[in-house]
């Protein structure tokens, strides 16, 4: 195993805000979960030194605004922004300043609240690389999900089923978990049966649009000892982008993930193989099939087949989004704190109905664009 | 079917593509030094580095990397691609003309700069065009 991340820093506290349609702000929601998941910690805002978070309101400076909104006075600031894979990549960078001495309780936060809080916005004429993917007026991030889907069922001679099990499954997870924004479960013929949104993705293969926060405190190990919750070991990380705007993709069907996930994979010494219960990001259900190719949970053109057979549902042997992901559970716009949370609540044992039993090891991975950025973690409970 | 193109803010690196596209041309700078097409037009080469950078039309003929239609709530429908230049460069477009839904992977397409203000869209190539090479 490889020292500098062997860990040494745990996560001792994980909590959402209020979800779903909550009428809150995006301060107000980031500042509940910041609250709560300190206080389940055993800590308290007045012990915090480092605050993180990649988004407040789409205001620069999110860390500090945040801090001002907490009242706290950090030493250690990151704002990283790697999109929805921004916490997981911040979460790493807090590990390694927590043992660098820099901080001894940092904070990674996040809240949107796109269902409760849109102040009005000046439309933006076009500028800079984007206008040449968005002077076409279509809908993105979706349009660019739909091209890699596209390619992807070409490729594999594949068809749109596979991608529909994926929201099956993530739904039937969610059946599980009370905190969950649907848990009716839905079969791969009410996904094909929804209403079209860019071909081949219907609006069941596409995320939720809901209110939610999320967030994290990482203390070392020697004081994660004396708190009250199991510790959880940051064991591995590893970040990666290949483009932005989608039309710089090397290659539609295989992400970033094929790079942080093997870097974070080598730095925690273990095999993919080896991974309990995984959180992968699920903006779009082809970001799912993409991602566990590209980690190398599978061959190309495998995860479709994988995924219709029950593998990453529920009694699979690949348990995958285990709180019902983004599909069927939450997501704010940038979901990456939430595969962090879950990860962490598996390897504690906490998940009530949707445990995986005996989980030590957890992968959990975000993907931030337009396929754009991923960012990796491994997670041990017993290492 | 209601289609709202959002404009531009012309600035250096790209009022070359926009005036081009004015006068009915896709421009894109070429590297002088490594022969390189780069698009979106950028000012520096992304094979080599290189500042010495020319802007040069394109021959307007592509091929479907990938496609998707996009369904508008009020039933309406459009096709967005991903092109790869003869010139080399990939690209985002909107394939229009009659049969846009025939478009497939592979697919050849055929540049119409057309619109107010003008942008570079692609047809599907072929006798039923009614354009020639």
């Amino acid at each position: 195993m490889n020292a500098p991340m062997s860990g040494r820093v745990a996560i001792a506290g994980v909590a959402e805000s209020d979800l779903g349609i909550t009428g809150r702000t995006p301060m107000a929601l980031q500042a509940q979960a910041v609250t709560r998941a300190l206080a389940e910690a055993g800590l308290s805002l007045s012990d915090v030194d480092g605050y993180c978070t990649s988004d407040l309101a789409g205001e620069y400076a999110p860390s500090v605004r945040m801090a001002e909104y907490l009242g706290i006075r950090p030493t250690y600031h990151d704002t990283s922004a790697l999109g929805g894979a921004s916490f997981l990549s911040q979460t790493a960078h807090a590990a390694q300043a927590i043992r660098d001495g820099r901080a001894e309780v940092v904070v990674v936060g996040y809240a949107r609240a796109p269902r409760s809080w849109n102040p009005p916005v000046p439309a933006a004429p076009l500028y800079g690389p984007g206008q040449y993917e968005r002077m076409w007026g279509a809908p993105f991030p979706v349009t660019a999900y739909a091209l890699a889907a596209r390619r992807y069922l070409h490729d594999h001679g594949a068809a749109p089923e596979q991608l529909a099990a994926v929201a099956v499954a993530a739904r039937r997870w969610a059946g599980l978990n009370p905190a969950a924004y649907r848990r009716d479960p839905i079969t791969v013929d009410d996904v094909l049966g929804s209403r079209m949104i860019a071909d081949p993705l219907h609006a069941l293969d596409c995320c939720l649009v809901t209110d939610g926060g999320g967030a994290i405190v990482l203390v070392g190990e020697d004081r994660a000892r004396d708190l009250p919750q199991r510790p959880v070991f940051i064991l591995g990380h590893g970040d990666a982008s290949t483009h932005m705007n989608v039309s710089s993709m090397p290659d539609l069907t295989r992400t970033a993930a094929a790079a942080s996930g093997e870097r974070a994979l080598r730095e925690a010494g273990v095999a993919v193989g080896d991974i309990d219960v995984f959180q992968i990001y699920d903006s779009f259900t082809v970001t799912v099939l993409l991602t566990m190719e590209s980690l190398g949970l599978c061959g190309p053109g495998e995860a479709g087949p994988l995924v219709a057979a029950g593998h990453t549902a529920p009694g699979g042997d690949l348990p995958m989004n285990t709180n019902g992901g983004g599909l069927s559970y939450c997501h704010p716009g940038e979901y990456g704190i939430f595969t962090i949370i879950e990860a962490v609540r598996q390897l504690r044992g906490a998940c009530g109905d949707r445990q995986v039993p005996g989980a030590e090891l957890a992968l959990a991975h975000g993907t931030g664009g337009e396929l754009s950025a991923t960012s990796t973690l491994i997670l041990g409970s017993n290492r | 079917m209601t289609r709202v193109y959002p404009s531009a803010y012309e600035d250096a690196d790209s009022q070359p593509f926009w005036a081009a596209l004015g006068e009915g041309r896709l421009d894109m700078p070429r590297c002088d030094d490594c022969g390189r097409h780069l698009f979106y037009p950028r000012a520096v080469c992304t094979a080599c580095g290189s500042e010495r950078l020319t802007w040069v039309t394109a021959r307007g003929r592509a091929t479907v990397h990938s496609f998707t239609t996009i369904h508008q709530r009020d039933g309406g429908s459009y096709v967005i691609a991903l092109v790869d230049l003869a010139e080399g460069p990939r690209m985002i477009t909107e394939i229009i003309g009659e049969n846009a839904g025939e478009v497939a992977i592979g697919a050849e397409v055929v540049l119409d700069v057309t619109g107010d203000p003008p942008r570079p869209f692609f047809r599907l190539a072929g006798p039923a065009q009614g354009r020639d090479a």
